[in-house]
C-alpha cells in the first residue's frame, strides 16, 4: 500500500512542475510575442492538472487516519475447554483506522500472537508453539479491509484475515463511538480456529477444545498527525 | 431392613456402601490427579484434569452425604477394650478424614476458578466458579491444594495403618464392622 504522505508529495511535485514549466520555457526563450501564448497554455495546463488531480486528491485530503492504541485497548478471546468457557487476551496489537466523511474508509491491523496471555504460563508457552500460533514462523496476525459499508456508527467491514499463513475473507461489524472526546472502535469476530490451523494434532478434538473462538476487539483511536 | 442401618456391633449396608464408594473414588482421584498434573500441556492433560475435577465434585457430594448420614444413623461405638487415648485418636482421625478431603476439594475448586478453568461436571453441567479469575492467587491455591492432598495421604496412611493394627495385631472386630461380608459374630 502506498503511504499517504508519499502520494501527496508526488502530486505536489507534479503540479508544481506543470505550473512552472511554461514560465521557465518562456523566460529561457525570451520572446515577448510568444509569452502571451505560453501564459495561456500554462493556464490551461494548471486548470487541467487541477481537474485531473481534484477527485483522488480530495478523497485523500478528507480521510482522517487514526492509530489504534494498545493502551486502553484489548483483544480478548473466548473458547470452550471441556465445555466450559475459557478466556484470555493478546497484549500487543497495532492498527491504522481511516475515516472519510464520518464513514469508516479502511482498516489495517496487526496482532502479535506471542503476546497471548491466559494467566497460565505453561499454557501461554503451548499457545506460542507449533500446534497453535507457531509464533517463530508466523509472528503476525493481520487484517486488511477491502470494503466497508457504514450505517451510522456500525461499519460492516470485509477484509482479509491472515493467521498462521491461512488467508481468509472475513466480515466483522465494527462500532465506532465517542467517549469523553476520544474516538474508539470495537467489534466481535467469531472464527473457526481449525480453518487457521490453530490447535492441530490432538488439539483438533473440538469436543474438548471448541472450534469456535470469539474475539472481542476494542481500541481507543488517536488522530494521526 | 435392619441390616441397612447401623447396629451396636456393626455398620449397616448404607454406611458400608458409602464408605466403600468414597474409598475407591478417593484412591482413583489421587492417582488421577498425580498422573494428570505431571503431564505436559496437552489434550490428554486437559481431559484427565477435567475428569479429576468432575470426580472431585462427586466425592465432595458423597462426603457430605456420609457426614449427614453419620448424624442420622449413629456409628457403632468403639469396643471398651480400646484405651482412652485410642478412642480420642480414632475420633480425631475420623473428624480429620471428613474435614481434610472437603478442604482439599474446595482448594482445588478455588484453584480451577482462579485459573479461569471453569468446571463442567462430566460435560453435563456447568459448575459456578467460586471466585473470579485471579492469576496472582491461582498459584497459591494450587499449592494449598497440593499441601491438603499431601495431608490427606498422611491421614489415609494412618487410617489404613490403624485398620491393619486392629485386624492383624489386636484381632478385634473394629475393622470387620465395616466389611459387608461379616455376619455380626454369628
Amino acid at each position: 500500500m502506498v503511504e499517504e504522505g508519499k502520494m501527496t508529495r508526488r502530486i505536489l511535485l507534479l503540479t508544481s512542475a506543470m505550473i512552472t514549466m511554461p514560465f521557465a520555457l518562456s523566460l529561457s526563450k525570451g520572446y515577448a510575442v510568444r509569452q502571451a501564448h505560453h501564459e495561456r497554455t500554462s493556464m490551461y495546463l494548471i486548470a487541467a492538472t487541477l481537474i485531473l488531480l481534484c477527485l483522488p486528491a480530495s478523497s485523500h485530503a478528507a480521510e482522517e487516519c487514526y492509530t489504534a492504541d494498545t493502551t486502553g485497548g484489548a483483544v480478548t478471546f473466548r473458547v470452550l475447554q471441556a465445555g466450559a468457557p475459557y478466556s484470555g487476551n493478546f497484549r500487543r496489537f497495532t492498527g491504522e483506522v481511516c475515516f472519510a466523511q464520518g464513514k469508516l474508509a479502511r482498516i489495517d491491523a496487526a496482532l502479535d500472537p506471542a503476546s497471548v496471555e491466559t494467566g497460565l504460563p505453561e499454557l501461554d508457552a503451548a499457545l506460542k508453539d507449533s500446534d497453535f500460533f507457531a509464533v517463530s514462523e508466523f509472528p503476525r496476525v493481520t487484517f486488511v479491509s477491502s470494503a466497508v459499508q457504514s450505517r451510522g456508527t456500525a461499519h460492516t467491514t470485509r477484509g482479509t484475515l491472515v493467521i498462521k499463513g491461512h488467508r481468509r475473507e472475513v466480515e466483522v461489524v465494527l462500532h465506532s463511538r465517542q467517549t469523553d472526546g476520544k474516538l474508539a472502535i470495537a467489534g466481535v469476530l467469531t472464527l473457526d480456529r481449525l480453518q487457521y490451523g490453530i490447535g492441530t494434532g490432538d488439539w483438533s478434538n473440538t469436543k474438548w477444545l471448541g472450534a469456535e473462538v470469539i474475539l472481542n476487539i476494542s481500541a481507543p483511536l488517536t488522530r494521526k498527525k | 431392613m435392619a441390616r441397612f442401618l447401623n447396629s451396636k456391633e456393626a455398620y449397616g449396608i448404607i454406611a458400608q456402601l458409602l464408605h466403600g464408594c468414597v474409598a475407591a473414588l478417593v484412591f482413583t482421584q489421587i492417582v488421577l490427579g498425580l498422573y494428570a498434573a505431571n503431564l505436559p500441556v496437552s489434550m490428554a492433560r486437559l481431559q484427565w484434569l477435567s475428569h479429576h475435577k468432575s470426580l472431585g465434585l462427586t466425592i465432595l457430594v458423597l462426603v457430605l452425604v456420609r457426614f449427614v448420614w453419620r448424624r442420622i444413623d449413629a456409628p457403632p461405638p468403639l469396643p471398651h477394650t480400646m484405651a482412652r487415648w485410642e478412642h480420642r485418636a480414632a475420633h480425631a482421625m475420623h473428624h480429620a478424614l471428613y474435614l481434610v478431603p472437603v478442604l482439599a476439594m474446595f482448594a482445588g475448586w478455588l484453584y480451577a476458578s482462579a485459573a479461569g478453568l471453569t468446571v463442567n461436571w462430566f460435560g453435563l453441567m456447568l459448575i459456578p466458579d467460586l471466585i473470579d479469575k485471579n492469576t496472582e492467587l491461582a498459584p497459591l491455591l494450587k499449592e494449598l491444594h497440593h499441601v491438603l492432598v499431601g495431608l490427606l495421604v498422611l491421614l489415609l496412611a494412618g487410617h489404613i495403618g490403624a485398620a491393619l493394627r486392629h485386624a492383624l495385631v489386636l484381632r478385634d472386630n473394629v475393622v470387620k464392622r465395616m466389611l459387608p461380608w461379616w455376619r455380626r459374630g454369628r
